[in-house]
């Protein structure tokens, strides 16, 4: 019998929660990135 | 170099190997050596697969990169932290739960022995390859700055990695690891310290000048597919590759098969999620840092010295009269970046203006310096991986070079070792096990698993010696990995597409390989965007292949 991927409701939760805070953290860095980039560019 | 930088780069190596071994528990089943009885904590497994990926290849390259191409190759990462997540509810769980040795153990399970057998051969031949680029990186700089052959540069690395990776298995891997990402961020924030000091402007001068060459241009938001770093390859095909590459390459799925849970697991990859960018960042910064502190230090005309010493015997004159040419624009250059630093208001954008016309006449100088490297010695003339060993060995305070050489030779070996441990790992299980002798016992896998690291370290050394001459070499690894990765993706897609069937995958696979071949060779669509047509190829041809008229598995 083939395995099925667990999709069970705190997996999704899980995810949820999880890719809140990383898009957070990284649209802080990306961010920055961006305002270095805007400020000193020619 | 200073004796002092030898002795740090000696004792450090010492230590990596010795408590590497030292650490390693329980080495003497399959399990033990392969996957750590599954004992290993999150931040040991998370440091270990950001230590992986963290090569000596971006140790020399990717600073080099900062200095002759600024920021943008950081788009590269932008699709990671996605693919981590993503990755964590869905081939963590199901790898780690369903205790495999390898993730193409998996698809045997799911689909078939043929699909196993050709994901982990074509693992096996790129990986394989890879090794030895990764060793090729560190060992050409090391030969040309230190003046010494190749192939024993390749060796001073291949050697004692081969014997901490036999002996210790994974747990020797992982904490070789652990103190790789401790020294490489130290040596970074030291260097980044230390360029700022001597630099004879200010961090907003410093930015202002840089940001005058578009160094620190860091997104692209064209949608150009010929375009090697866009923000939208870096987020689409980014994403693609890292799922491919943390999802179903060995050598990433086995650090997370070893940590303790499937949380653990999970934990560990998210560590790369959070800190990737950032960390590329700092790297990227310090190359960028390079080219300013270049503006006020006359650096090299030609970064390789033996290239340089080439150029010399065979064309002593004409480059002499460039090196003088290249004095007087340097000059001129220094002047102009000057000019940026002290201008304001309105007189910026004037002062940026001909300080980037300075900066153009350096490069068609130094354009022709390695025209003339290209006639004298045949090989390909770019030096952008010489850049930051030159810098280090000329620049730096005796200790600080030797903490960097040793955190190059650290992350080399522990590429490398988690390499050839993974690819070990496939050899024994998904071939030797499986096809050749299924019912041996502990004693004799373990015995074989080590002669097959030592055969993939010897294979890999002799890579490295012939690598030297592809190009820059972060990009060569990553365009190795390329031509397999989307369409190995593809097929663990596929097995989570209820339904779909062993041919589907087998087909699909070999369609979709077809199809990135065709792509690379036929087309100028970057390498990035090749993750995504083999992932979707494997889809659109498995699935519907699945359901035409089959009742197999």
């Amino acid at each position: 019998m083939p395995e099925e991927i667990p999709s069970d409701g705190s997996d999704r939760s899980r995810f949820r929660t999880t890719l809140i805070r990383v898009i957070i953290v990284q649209v802080i860095a990306l961010g920055l990135l961006l305002l270095l980039q805007l400020h000193y560019q020619l | 170099m200073h004796w002092i930088n030898w002795l740090i780069v000696v004792v450090y190596v010492v230590w990596v190997v010795v408590d590497g071994i030292r650490k390693s528990k329980d080495t003497d089943t399959v399990s033990g050596y392969f996957l750590a009885n599954k004992s290993l904590s999150w931040w040991v497994v998370g440091l270990s697969v950001m230590a992986t990926q963290l090569s000596a290849v971006t140790m020399i390259g990717t600073p080099g990169q900062g200095a002759t191409d600024g920021m943008r190759f950081i788009q590269l990462y932008l699709g990671l932290p996605l693919a981590m997540v993503i990755l964590g509810v869905t081939i963590v769980p199901l790898l780690h739960g369903s205790g495999v040795y390898t993730a193409y153990e998996y698809l045997e399970r799911r689909f078939d022995a043929r699909t196993r057998a050709l994901t982990a051969f074509l693992f096996l031949i790129s990986r394989g390859l890879s090794a030895g680029v990764i060793m090729a990186a560190p060992g050409v700089v090391f030969s040309a700055v230190f003046g010494i052959p190749l192939v024993w540069a390749v060796a001073l690395i291949g050697v004692p990695t081969v014997i901490y990776t036999m002996i210790g298995g994974v747990q020797a891997v992982a904490w070789a690891d652990v103190k790789q990402m401790v020294l490489i961020v130290i040596a970074l924030v030291a260097i980044m310290i230390v360029l700022i000091v001597q630099m004879p402007v200010n961090p907003d001068e410093a930015l202002r000048i840089a940001g005058a060459t578009g160094r620190l241009r860091v997104f692209d938001f064209s949608f150009d597919l010929s375009e090697r770093y866009t923000f939208w390859s870096g987020v689409i095909g980014g994403t693609f590759l890292m799922l491919s590459y943390f999802g179903t390459d060995q050598s990433q799925v086995q650090r997370y098969l070893a940590a303790k849970s499937v949380g653990q697991a999970r934990s560990s990859l998210l560590m790369s999620a959070y800190w990737k960018i950032p960390l590329q960042a700092l790297v990227l910064l310090v190359g960028v840092g390079v080219f300013v502190y270049y503006q006020f230090v006359r650096p090299p005309l030609l970064y390789n010295p033996a290239q340089e010493a080439a150029v010399v015997a065979e064309r002593g004159a004409a480059y002499d009269a460039l090196r003088s040419d290249y004095a007087e624009a340097f000059t001129l250059r220094e002047t102009a970046a000057l000019a940026v630093a002290d201008a304001s208001g309105d007189d910026v954008s004037a002062a940026m203006e001909a300080f980037v016309a300075r900066e153009a006449d350096i490069q068609t100088i130094r354009g022709e310096a390695l025209a003339m490297v290209e006639d004298v010695t045949g090989e390909a003339s770019v030096d952008t991986n010489y850049i930051f060993p030159r810098f280090v060995l000329s620049e730096l305070p005796i200790g600080l070079a030797g903490l960097f050489i040793a955190g190059v030779f650290a992350a080399a070996m522990s590429s490398i070792a988690a390499e050839l441990n993974a690819l070990s790992t496939a050899s024994v299980i998904d071939f030797y096990r499986r096809w050749m002798k299924p019912d041996a016992d502990d004693a004799h896998y373990l015995a074989v698993s080590k002669g097959a690291t030592a055969f993939w370290g010897l294979f890999a050394c002799v890579v490295a010696t012939y690598a030297a001459t592809l190009g820059s070499l972060i990009e060569v690894v990553n365009r190795f990995g390329s031509f397999f990765y989307g369409s190995i993706l593809g097929v663990f897609l596929l097995a989570m597409v209820p339904g779909a069937k062993s041919r589907g995958a087998f087909y699909g696979l070999i369609i979709g390989m077809a199809t990135v071949g065709f792509v690379a060779f036929g087309t100028t669509i970057e390498y990035l965007w090749q993750n995504v047509i083999g992932a979707v190829v494997v889809l659109l041809v498995g699935v519907p292949l699945s359901r035409i008229g089959s009742t197999e598995a």
